[in-house]
């Protein structure tokens, strides 16, 4: 059945299309002449209206005089009560759609999102929505082609190596096969050829290992799709296939590449970004993990989990890329950290490094310079830009002794400026990822020791949420004021800054310790200052939040822009927007808090 | 006090009554509800009144202020004859899509079951209207007898003045005077639709009210 009832529009659009048909065979059209009344207070509500045509208007209700347009839905939370809590009256000929509540409420059972729009406190209508997958990018993995996965650099032995010297390279490579340049030409041997060589009780130490390696080979093109590879390994029965480039073989790919690559698993990864015996190899992986906070995304993973899940992988990989560069025994003498959005574990995309670096006092190494130069360096190479601020590993002022640091940080104490105050609040973040952890233990002591009971200082350190005004009016309306056109809110300044600096503030009065917001917030919650239902909706506020700066970081990115903090609220749906206007209620309410519990006012 | 006209109306009724040939539908007869209307609609073979054959016969009930959509009938027709191919592109109607359609008969009589004796709204009624009374005449031994309301006469008395003797009664520019909604047109539901939508917009108060 073809419907004149419009789908596209929220909260309709949560609909599947099997619901829509359902809700369509129930839908009836009402005609209002102007000036008559539609619904009075206390009359029961036994339908939701939705907006033909014609113009509507709402009094009574907690905003004041409202109007309605097309596709607006009438005072929803009424239909949930049972009772019209306003008056609807309407001001031109109307025409509305007239939907069951029995329908409604059915349909809200069964469809979380649907239900979402329902709710009336923010946090469960967030929740609803975080879990849900936004529903663009699914690449078709079968589509992916062999060199856009990650498949390991074959390991080569020469004809005269042993059965022994294979087993080894296997165990140093982490390598499940070796390649033999034999006599009768490239041959493989595998775990299970050194299984069968164990079991048939031969010495291992004399064995050439050519004699026992198979020269038959499977392979596949580096540009072949991926399920060209999985068919050949069905079809044979094998574990791996040997991958050509332009007839030269340059690598294996292994079954659990394959598999990890269609599962998306992060867990290849880790493999990927620990294995690696040289800097190169960290590249790819780096490569891979923006890849994979699009597909994660695409899916339907939670932003706070993305997030989690890709500081993780990003901490290893700097872990791994100084064990790299830096000789062993320098590793017990200095403290890698990682500081700001990276050390809170809340970026998700690739934005500016944030590192620091902590030396033993008295500790020296004439190369010591030299490595957190090339650090800095690679870390471009991999495409994290340089920090405008500097704070990087080779500038001096963040990769310095303890005692230095120690004086560092009574100096941004001691005076409370706004340059100092933001250098601390990055620091507050820090979260050691390399070498001796103690070193970043003994500054975090002696801030606090410093910090007990200082409440003008904190007051002076909480003031920058003052700054920026959450772009919505008391009306409850959006505030488009940034952008060349004027026509874009920054979600950074208006709404995910006052949560991050004021749960930071917070954290700080109260000595949590912990560096990533979410956990802050938990650890926060219940305490006098933060009640656990405003906790509770701050947490899901910044969820909300981050994921929307997520989903437009990753659409600029895929228009080869740079990320930046800025939304269009026009480019949003329905359901978006009115949840953006709900969290930013939440910054409101959080920053009155603050601003009475820090006595801003005073300052 | 009756005038004149629904006298006249009152003495065709009984006629009609009284040549009905099939006693099932007496309820063509029977007292109408209060404030209630059929507005409906017809795509047909061709657009000759006196050829044309039913392929699809959408109607939807009036009831006061509520069009009744969520009890809206809608029937595909098995024409006898061929379907002309002028009009395929204007109702997307083709052979095979109408060929599991009802019989014609069948699907007359669960329309007339659904009118009753509510009067019958519609645009340009009188063709629909046409086609399909000559179905019935042979049948019944009558016609529709139901009070009938064009809502082109509608808006031409509402529109009209000594000033601005012609007036536009194309369906579009219908909607866009009366600020109505466009739905997709040809589907003879939507066709339906916009005439009880005219038809709530247009008809007086006093006209309705039983």
């Amino acid at each position: 059945m073809t419907t004149a009832f419009d789908f596209q529009h929220s909260p309709f659009d949560t609909l599947t299309p099997a619901e829509q048909q359902e809700l369509a065979a129930t839908l009836d059209i009402l005609f209002y002449p102007a000036h008559t009344a539609i619904l009075q207070p206390g009359d029961a509500v036994e339908h939701l209206h939705v907006m033909m045509k014609g113009a509507v208007e709402e009094e009574g209700g907690p905003n004041g005089t409202v109007y309605y347009s097309e596709h607006e839905v009438f005072d929803s939370r009424a239909l949930v009560n049972g009772t019209a809590g306003m008056s609807l009256h309407a001001r031109e000929d109307t025409l509305l759609w007239r939907i069951p509540r029995d329908i409604i409420l059915d349909l809200t059972r069964r469809n979380p999102r649907f239900a979402a729009y329902f709710y009336e406190d923010v946090a469960r209508r967030l929740a609803a929505l975080a879990h849900q997958p936004y529903r663009e990018e699914q690449p078709s993995l079968m589509l992916t082609r062999v060199n856009q996965t990650r498949y390991s650099a074959p390991c080569w032995l020469d004809h005269n190596a042993t059965v022994m010297d294979a087993a080894r390279t296997m165990k140093r490579e982490h390598a499940t096969s070796i390649l033999v340049r034999g006599e009768k030409g490239t041959g493989i041997f595998t775990q299970s050829d050194l299984r069968n060589f164990v079991i048939d009780g031969l010495d291992p130490n004399t064995e050439p290992v050519e004699w026992h390696a198979n020269y038959h080979l499977y392979t596949i093109n580096e540009t072949d799709y991926l399920h060209q590879a999985m068919l050949l390994m069905v079809r044979y029965t094998i574990q791996r296939l040997v991958v050509l480039r332009a007839g030269e073989i340059c690598g294996i790919l292994e079954q659990v590449d394959l598999l990890s690559s269609l599962a998306n698993n992060p867990h290849s990864i880790t493999g990927q970004i620990e294995r690696a015996s040289h800097v190169s190899e960290l590249h790819a992986a780096a490569a891979a993990m923006q890849q994979l906070v699009s597909q994660l995304h695409g899916n339907g993973m939670k932003v706070t989990l993305i997030a989690a899940l890709m500081s993780e992988l990003r901490q290893k990989l700097l872990a791994r890329l100084f064990t790299l560069l830096a000789p062993q025994d320098m590793l017990g003498h200095v403290c890698l950290l990682v500081l700001g959005s990276e050390g809170r574990g809340e970026q998700i995309l690739r934005t500016d490094q944030d590192n620091a670096l902590i030396i033993a006092d008295g500790y020296q190494h004439p190369d010591l310079t030299a490595i957190c130069q090339r650090f800095s360096e690679e870390l471009i190479g991999m495409g994290y830009p340089p920090c405008p601020g500097g704070v990087m590993l080779n500038t001096p002022q963040w990769c310095r002794s303890t005692s230095s640091f120690r004086q560092q940080i009574n100096a941004w104490t001691g005076d409370p400026s706004g340059e100092n105050m933001m250098q601390l609040a990055i620091w507050i973040d820090a979260r050691p990822v390399c070498g001796n952890s103690s070193l970043h233990a003994q500054l975090e002591q002696h801030l606090h020791r410093w910090l007990d009971g200082n409440a003008a200082f904190l007051a002076r350190f909480a003031w920058p949420i003052e700054l920026f005004e959450p772009p919505l009016t008391l009306f409850s309306r959006l505030v488009t004021d940034a952008g060349n056109d004027r026509q874009q809110l920054d979600l950074k300044k208006g709404g995910i800054f006052p949560i991050v600096h004021g749960i930071r503030s917070l954290a700080l009065e109260n000595g949590v310790s912990f560096s990533n917001t979410y956990e802050r917030i938990n650890a926060l919650s219940g305490l006098p200052v933060l009640p656990p239902a405003l906790a509770q909706d701050v947490s899901e506020a910044l969820a909300f939040l981050q994921g929307l700066q997520l989903k437009s970081g990753l659409q600029q990115l895929a228009q080869k822009q740079p990320a930046s903090n800025l939304i269009d609220p026009r480019e949003l749906t329905t359901l978006e927007r009115d949840l953006l206007k709900d969290a930013l209620g939440v910054v409101k309410r959080f920053r009155q808090l603050l601003r009475h519990h820090f006595r801003l006012g005073a300052l | 006090m009756t005038s004149w006209p629904n006298c006249w109306q009152e003495l065709q009724r009984r006629l009609a009554r009284r040549r009905l040939r099939v006693p099932e539908f007496t309820c063509l007869f029977a007292a109408p509800p209060a404030d209630e209307y059929v507005s409906l609609d017809c795509e047909t073979t061709s657009l000759d009144p006196g050829g044309a054959e039913i392929l699809s016969i959408a109607a939807v009930r009036i009831i006061g202020q509520r069009i009744a959509l969520s009890e809206s009938l809608k029937l595909i027709v098995r024409p006898e004859g061929a379907i002309a191919h002028s009009s395929i592109p204007i109702h997307g109607l083709r052979a095979q899509d109408v060929a599991q359609g009802l019989p014609v008969r069948e699907a007359l009589a669960q329309l007339l079951a659904f009118i009753g004796s509510r009067p019958l709204v519609g645009y340009y009624l009188e063709f629909d209207l046409a086609v399909i009374d000559r179905q019935l005449r042979p049948w019944l031994g009558i016609g529709l007898p139901n009070r009938r309301i064009d809502v082109s006469g509608l808006y031409y008395d509402r529109m009209v003045t000594a000033y601005r003797p012609e007036v536009d009664l194309s369906l579009d520019a219908i909607l866009a005077t009366l600020s109505l909604p466009r739905l997709p047109r040809h589907d003879p539901l939507n066709d339906a639709l916009l005439a009880a939508m005219i038809f709530l917009k247009l008809a007086p108060r006093s006209h309705r009210v039983a």
